[in-house]
This record gives C-alpha cells, structure tokens and sequence, in this order.
C-alpha cells in the first residue's frame, strides 16, 4: 500500500509541475510585454524597465521560472502588477472564501445526489423516478449563470426571503454565515445533484439486479437493509470518482457563483485579474487551484482502497 | 443502418423533441439573417427595454436592439464556435490519442501527463486563462475552448486503440509491412468511430456552455455580437423590470445543451451500446 501512495504521490508531483509550467508560460505565450499589456501605452520606458527589473521579467526566461517556483516553495507567489499587493496574503485571504462554499456544495450533491439516484433506482418506472430523472436530465445543462440568476430573481426579488449578494465568514458569525450562503450554495449544488443522480441511479439498477443482492432479500434480509447495506455499497464506488471529478467543476463553477453574488473568493480574484492581465496573480490562482483538485483526486484514489477491498489488494 | 435509427428514434418523445431541437439549431444558424425580423446590432435608443409588441416579437433590450433578432444570430455563434472547437479538439485528440495508444512507451507517458495536467485545471478556468492569454476574438475563444476538450478525445482514442492493437489484424498488417500511419488511419481509426461521434455531439453542449458561461463573464466574444451569454449578463440589471432579457437567452443555452446531450445518449445506444456509462 505504502508504494501504491507513494507513486500516486509522485504522479500528482509530476501534475502540480507541469501545471506550474503552463500557468508561467501564460505570460509568454502572446508577443509583447505583460508589463507594458498591464499598465498600458501611456508609460514611460524608464518606468516599465524599472518593473521588469523589479518582477525579474529581464532575465533569461528558465532563470525566470526557476526564481518563480523558489518563491512558491518559500510561500512567496510574488506582487500583484497592478497594486503591488502580496499575492500569498491574497490566496490566503480568498482561498478559506472558496473553500466555505465549495465544502456544502460537495457534501449537500452528494447527499441529496445519492438519495435521490436511490429513490428513483428502487422506485423505477414510477411517476417519482420519471420526476426526478427529467429534472437531473435537465439539470446537467442548465448553466450555473442562468440558475442563479432565476434563484436571485425568485427568492430575492420577488419573495424577498433570501439576500442576493455578500458574504460573511464562518468563524465571523455562522448563522449569518449559512444566511449569505443559502443561495450560492444551492445554486452550484443543482448540477451536481442532478449529475451524481444520474450516476448513482445507473449504478444501483446494475447492481439491484445482481444474484447477491436476490439473495440476500431470499434470506429474509430487510429490504431497507439490503438497498443500503447490500447494494448501494457496491454502486457508489463508481460514484465517489464522479464526486472527486466533480471538486474540478465546483472550483471552476466558484468564478461563475462568487462573481454572481459578489463573494470574495478565489474565483472572483481570478476574473479581476483576468480583465485586468494581471498576471503573477493568474499564475497563482491556476496553481493553488490545481493543487486542490489534485490533491482532491489524490485522496479519492486512497478512498478507493478505503470502499473496495478488491483496489486494497491490487495495491499490494 | 436501419435497425440503428430505428434504436435511436424508439427511445421516447424526449428524444424526438431533442433531434428536433438541434436540426431547428442548425435550420436557425445557417438562415439567421433571413430568419431575424431586425439587424441585432441596430440601436434604437427611444425604445429600450420595450416589452412585447407586433414590431419587437420578444422586446428590445437596454440599447433598443431586438431580442427575437439577437437570440437568432446567438444560434448562429454558439454553434459556429462550438463546431470550430470540437473539429480542434478532434483532430487533436484523435492524433494524439492514436499516437500514445500505438507507440506507447514514453511518448505515451508523456501525452498521458499533459491531459492529466490540463484535466488537473478545471475546464471553465482552462478556457477563461487561456483566451485571455491569446489575446480574446473568436479565434481565441475556439482554441481555448478547443484545447480543454482534447483531453476527453485523447483518453478515449488511447484507450480503444490499448484495446485492439494487439488483434490479429493488427498484426497481419505489420507483418505484410503495412506503414505504421495506415494502419493507424485505416485499421485502428474506424473502430473508434461510433465512440467518436458519439463523445462528439455531447462536446458540442459541453462547448457552447462553455462559450456561454466565458460571454457571461465578459470574457468571450466581444460586444456587441449578440451571444446568448452576453444576453443573460446583459439582461440582469433588468431583472425586476423585464425579467425576459435575461431568462430567454437561458432558455435557449439549456435547450440546445440538453438536446445534444439527449442526442448524444440516443447515438450511442444506437451505435454501441456497450459504451452505457462510459459516455
């Protein structure tokens, strides 16, 4: 086991390394200076040497690289080019934002996404199945945007029961916390619902089906107890990869839900920055970001071994 | 051929209403101009934010211009750029795909690492990072995108060709000394067809998503083309007034990319219905 970890540890390295490479060749991938994009026409020469000199852009570009990635190794991201502010402060501000919705999100799909996948799967046919099987196939093609626009529409400024905007932390006031939050949450967690329905759903009929699953009901095994301890045990192993691709999506749908209700996460800093070329903080942001779906995949792996014995054993 | 359009229409109304949808799509884009009742990028400022009325079939928005217009010529982009992107990432993922599965070895590594690396950043931020590093426009845009779904081809065409390289065939061309690149063109490449079309038509709703959602955030194709995404964004400052601006054009991005997903669906159990739950 230790050298199956070990070698999904160096892969996920391997990852986070050619990762880093794409988000430092961002800024050299168009001709032109990034100094010179970022701070406009108008500047003096002196004033963009004077930039280059200061963010290192006027040696060799390997030189370049290696003095970036020295920097994130010492937990330094360098200065945003636009308003000199420490790039780590910022990550360390916004990251804990992202993470306080994105954390629900996942674990409300996944609830409600598995409950939902087994009702349709044990009542299939039924007018309940027929219900929830259109809404999840809907749901995978409803875009983020549009759903929470609709959910501002109705609960904010029709019923007035929820707020549209903002955010409070939780450690600030948690009730208020869940109050902000309702909303953006339920918003990014509709997809995801809808798509672990679907999975859990195809998963349980494979499964419902199979001779140990009838035999356990001919012993005489409570239905109740052969749906949840029997069968749905073996459909989710398929399903805790699905929720492990899903944190990849959920990170990516946070720019589309911090920015809708102006939450001051990761996402959010990414657009700024993105309208605004500033690109040390780009590079940032698509490395941290990177290194929390690895690491993200990199426990589903081990949680594999954890749900199926039979992974345990080929790890050996 | 018959028995397979036979599955793909006996698959319920759903599905009927979907291929519907997309041939309306396609109909819709090739014959905008004619179609739309006003040029979508007129402004007429002593009639913004008109709801419904005989000239104005949906309203006109914050600059006068017409909705029923504008929603047209956003067919036409959306699909226009997710077509570009899906051509792309097929020819690029086929090739690469065809590459790593045949040879193997460390080229096989090495193009297995890039598409980890590339799924390792979520799509949406892939394509948002990558446009604006190439400068925007619609180009820029198609490549991004493009670029973000090459991986789904590269993994698919890799681990098909995995499977069957080793086949009799396979072998019988080497030996009576087939060139390496026709036996990948004409022996391996077909046996990926069915998968191909299939994991095609779905990329084409994963791709105008992603045009839309990019046109949300300002970050697509620039004003004032009309683009579904762009219309939801533009619309919400209106959202108590004329709700419509913005709910319409989601409408039409939902349509679309659950039609061709319902499609998707319906092509592969027509073509191979061994790649249920694959796909």
């Amino acid at each position: 086991m230790g050298k199956y970890i070990i070698k999904r540890l160096a892969m996920s390295i391997l990852i986070i390394f050619l990762v880093s490479v794409f988000a430092f060749s961002l800024m050299h991938i168009l001709p032109g200076d990034p100094i010179r994009i970022a701070l406009g026409e108008s500047v003096s020469e002196e004033t963009i040497a004077e930039y280059r000199a200061k963010y290192h852009l006027d040696k060799p570009v390997l030189q370049q690289y290696g003095l970036w990635v020295e920097g994130i190794l010492r937990g330094d991201f360098g200065k945003s080019l636009l308003y000199g502010e420490d790039v780590t402060t910022l990550i360390k501000t916004k990251l804990p934002v992202t993470m306080a919705i994105g954390i629900p999100v996942v674990l409300i799909s996944a609830f409600f996404g598995i409950l939902f996948g087994v009702v349709t799967a044990v009542k299939r046919g039924t007018w309940m199945d027929q219900l929830i099987t259109t809404i999840a196939n809907i749901g995978i093609g409803v875009p983020q945007f549009w759903i929470a626009i609709l959910c501002i529409f109705l609960f904010g400024l029709k019923l007035h029961v929820l707020p549209i905007q903002g955010y409070t932390a939780p450690s600030d006031d948690f009730g208020k916390y869940v109050y902000m939050s309702l909303l953006p949450v339920l918003c990014l967690s509709f997809g995801f619902i809808a798509t672990i329905t679907r999975q859990t759903r195809s998963n349980m009929l494979e499964v419902i089906n199979q001779d140990y699953v009838r035999t356990a009901r001919a012993n005489g095994i409570p239905e109740r107890s052969v749906i949840f301890r029997h069968a749905l045990k073996n459909a989710l192993i398929p399903v805790i990869t699905i929720i492990g691709l899903q944190v990849r999506i959920i990170v990516g749908g946070s720019v589309v839900i911090e920015r809708i209700f102006n939450i001051p996460g990761i996402g959010a800093l990414l657009i700024r920055a993105i309208t605004e070329r500033d690109y040390f903080i780009i590079q940032a942001c698509v490395l941290v970001i990177s290194l929390v779906t690895v690491g993200c995949n990199f426990i589903v792996d081990l949680l594999y071994g954890v749900v199926d014995p039979r992974v345990r054993k080929s790890w050996r | 051929m018959k028995r397979k359009i036979k599955v793909f229409f006996n698959r319920g109304i759903l599905s009927e209403i979907c291929f519907a949808i997309v041939v309306l799509l396609i109909f819709v884009a090739i014959f905008a101009p004619l179609l739309a009742p006003c040029d979508p990028n007129v402004n007429d400022l002593r009639n913004v934010v008109k709801g419904v009325s005989s000239e104005h079939l949906l309203g006109t928005d914050y600059l006068g211009r017409d909705v029923m217009s504008r929603i047209l010529y956003g067919a036409r982009i959306s699909l226009y750029t997710s077509i570009l992107a899906g051509a792309f990432s097929a020819v690029l993922g086929i090739l690469l795909g065809l590459a790593a599965g045949y040879f193997g070895g460390v080229l096989n590594q090495v193009i297995m690492r890039l598409t980890d690396a590339i799924l390792a950043i979520p799509a949406l931020i892939f394509t948002l990072v990558l446009a604006s590093a190439l400068g925007g426009g619609v180009l820029s845009i198609v490549i991004s995108i493009g670029v973000s779904l090459v991986p789904t081809y590269i993994r698919m065409v890799n681990g098909q060709v995995l499977s069957i390289k080793e086949s009799d065939y396979v072998t019988a061309g080497k030996l009576i000394g087939l060139k390496n690149v026709k036996i990948l063109l004409r022996h391996l490449l077909p046996n990926c067809f069915p998968s191909l079309i299939v994991l095609f038509t779905m990329n084409l709703g994963q791709g105008i998503m992603l045009e839309a959602t990019m046109s949300y955030l300002g970050v697509g194709i620039a004003p004032p083309t009309a683009t579904w995404g762009a219309m939801v964004s533009d619309g919400y400052s209106f959202l108590t007034t004329a709700p419509l601006l913005s709910i319409l054009p989601g409408v039409c991005i939902i349509l679309v990319v659950v039609a061709f997903n319902v499609v998707g669906d319906g092509l592969r159990d027509a073509l191979d219905p061994r790649l249920r739950g694959k796909l």
